[in-house]
């Protein structure tokens, strides 16, 4: 997997190092509400259920933006919560994410595209503009219209450079692999509270304990030795990110294991995945033709099971993470 | 899905209703809509555009003169413009001495976004025009130490302007302070990897940005500080000046058709360079800046220059001997 991300500190002086890291705290959950969240279990399976339709959404833009529309997305929750949430409440607030995303990342994206890939669906709601105008002007002001790209990926470079690595291949490794584990810890509800530089400083470390275990010592003692980085809280997140990996791992080697009692919209999730990854191959346009008419559309759905050599009957954990594998690509 | 319209904004309103609080959305409930839910009573239009209007107001409970911009949201197909989120995010987190500041924004009626300001008593633009330009050499050095000043500080807090113009570039006229206005076009770094069609106003463009570039970074905001230096040292916009079919060639016409000598890369970037070639030998600055003491002359060079990686920053510009003889403590 291989990610241009952006290189924040090049070139710069050396008081935009402690900026990103003075502002950065504004760009992330609270912490007071994350302890919140966590006893509110309809909250976490809310965010698990928005942070796949983000995923699934926007599958086919670049992968930062997604990342940036689920920290909107955090941040909003921190703020709103969401009680008794309707279908049509999340989706809504997950295109709204999205579009906000798109808007601050860049404007050379046609808007049209976004727009109709937005509203691709499978029999789902297609909202009217002004609907979602509103579902932003909420979200800009739970967010105190702070919608920066204050992410981990903002910090990655400088805590290479900080390893010496800056320049070096052995740097863009680390990095791409570093990227890689930011992108998938993104779900778990265990990190919501951890600043972005946290993370990355932890994500690094975790890639470079994997890839290259004989350097790790000096790696691990630059990072501490920073005076922008709390040691403390780099070693609590950097065990869960382990945690992560390790049961992801476990959850890969249990891929193969079904159940008879999948409920039928598990199913539909899985082909949504699959319609999704086929969207990265042709155009929008395309895919709401496919898409449109119903019976073409159960067709696909049997004929993309079975072409995937997909048991019929599939474990939800498997869907999850079937799914994960595909955003990321 | 549509029976449950009413519960649906039944949910809208209910999640309206505890934003109430927002302090960068001031409304309250009760209020008539308009200028008295942002806490402004107004005096009168100030300025008129393609986006909307700038009232001068005045400020409810402190009485001092601001100016609202209020952007019309009616008939556009993509719900909030991306200009202004953009230009609030990222005002937010800019604060500096010459940088306009942003008080409040809200909505009204669905159909307005409001912006609130500090009010300045006119544009450098209209300075240059509806006075003369400023004959006071220390004047211009003044304006142009400040502008520089904010430019190097969005820089370092990665922010391009990237729309920087004389109307763009706000006086206070009792103090002689200089305020950057109209965050709208500008951006983060991290997006700066993408050619953005007609971007800022063509007198003021960079050239890496007229040939097409798919790369430009915090260049082109010195390019155009150049240019704003020259108009203020002339008294009209350099490139008007300088009779030509469009503004490349008229750069050309000034400082030289380019080579891969004095810029390395260009005929990759220019294929069509070879229309341009020997028709123009450099008519030089100084030309058309008269009355500029040399130091000045070699800094507006520098910033002039047409490769990008050879032109001078901001923070560089700053330290140029032109400004060794400013106190500003």
């Amino acid at each position: 997997m291989e990610f241009d991300l952006e290189n924040p500190f090049e070139n710069l002086h050396s008081d935009a190092v402690s900026y990103l890291f003075l502002i950065e705290s504004d760009h992330t959950p609270s912490q007071n509400h994350s302890q919140t969240l966590k006893a509110r279990d309809l909250d976490i399976s809310v965010r698990r259920e928005l942070i796949s339709l983000i995923s699934q959404l926007s599958c086919a833009l670049d992968p930062v933006l997604s990342y940036l529309a689920i920290n909107y997305l955090d941040r909003f929750l921190a703020n709103q919560g969401i009680l008794q949430p309707k279908p049509w409440v999340l989706r809504l607030i997950a295109v709204s994410c999205i579009s906000l995303a798109v808007k601050m990342m860049r404007t050379e994206y046609p808007f049209t595209d976004v727009q109709a890939l937005l509203n691709q669906s499978d029999g789902g709601i297609i909202f009217e503009t002004q609907t979602i105008q509103r579902m932003e002007a909420l979200i800009l002001g739970a967010l105190q219209w702070r919608m920066r790209s204050i992410t981990p990926f903002s910090f990655v470079a400088f805590f290479i450079a900080l390893m010496g690595l800056k320049d070096l291949p052995m740097g863009q490794v680390l990095k791409n692999r570093a990227s890689e584990i930011i992108f998938k810890s993104q779900r778990e509800i265990r990190l919501w509270g951890f600043k972005p530089s946290i993370i990355a400083a932890s994500a690094l470390l975790c890639a470079s304990h994997e890839l290259f275990p004989f350097q790790y010592p000096s790696f691990l003692k630059a990072i501490s030795d920073s005076s922008y980085v709390n040691k403390e809280s780099v070693e609590q997140c950097y065990k869960v990110i382990q945690d992560i990996a390790i049961e992801e791992e476990y959850s890969s080697a249990l891929n193969g294991v079904s159940s008879s009692d999948t409920p039928i919209n598990v199913l539909d999730h899985h082909f949504l995945s699959s319609e999704s990854q086929k969207t990265n191959g042709i155009t929008v346009a395309n895919t709401i033709a496919v898409s449109s008419p119903l019976r073409d559309l159960k067709r696909r759905k049997i004929t993309g099971c079975g072409c995937g050599g997909n048991n019929p009957t599939i474990h939800n954990s498997r869907i999850q993470f079937s799914h994960a594998k595909e955003s990321e690509k | 899905m549509w029976n449950e319209e009413s519960d649906w904004i039944g949910s809208f309103d209910a999640l309206l209703a505890r934003l109430a609080e927002c302090s960068m959305c001031s409304r309250r409930s009760g209020e008539r809509p308009g200028a008295a839910q942002m806490d402004v009573k107004i005096l009168d239009v100030a300025a008129e555009g393609g986006y909307g209007r700038v009232f001068r107001c005045l400020d409810v409970h402190t009485g001092a003169l601001v100016a609202m911009k209020q952007i019309t949201m009616v008939r556009l197909s993509q719900g909030i413009p991306a200009q202004i989120i953009r230009e609030v995010s990222l005002l937010r987190e800019l604060h500096h001495a010459n940088i306009v500041k942003l008080l409040r924004v809200g909505f009204t009626e669905n159909r307005y976004v409001n912006l609130v300001f500090e009010h300045l008593d006119y544009d450098l633009h209209q300075f240059i025009v509806n006075r003369g330009y400023p004959k006071d050499a220390t004047t211009v050095k003044s304006f142009m130490f400040q502008i520089l000043s904010a430019v190097a500080y969005c820089h370092s807090r990665k922010v391009l302007h990237r729309d920087l113009k004389p109307s763009n570039v706000l006086i206070n006229h009792s103090k002689r302070l200089i305020k950057l206005a109209d965050f709208g076009l500008a951006r983060e770094f991290a997006d700066d990897f993408l050619y953005t069609e007609k971007l800022g106003t063509s007198w003021y463009r960079a050239p890496e940005i007229l040939c097409h570039s798919r790369q430009y970074s915090t260049q082109v905001d010195l390019w155009s500080v150049g240019c704003i230096f020259a108009e203020m040292v002339i008294g009209q916009p350099l490139f008007q000046v300088i009779n030509c079919r469009d503004e490349l060639e008229g750069i050309f016409k000034l400082l030289g058709t380019p080579t891969e000598e004095t810029w390395p890369g260009i005929t990759k970037l220019m294929p069509n360079l070879h229309i341009y070639c020997s028709k123009f030998d450099p008519l030089g600055l100084e030309t058309f800046v008269t009355d500029l003491e040399p130091s000045g002359l070699n800094l507006l060079s520098m910033m002039l220059c047409l490769d990008p990686s050879k032109r001078i920053s901001a923070e560089a510009s700053l330290k140029h001997a032109y400004f060794t003889d400013v106190n500003w403590i």
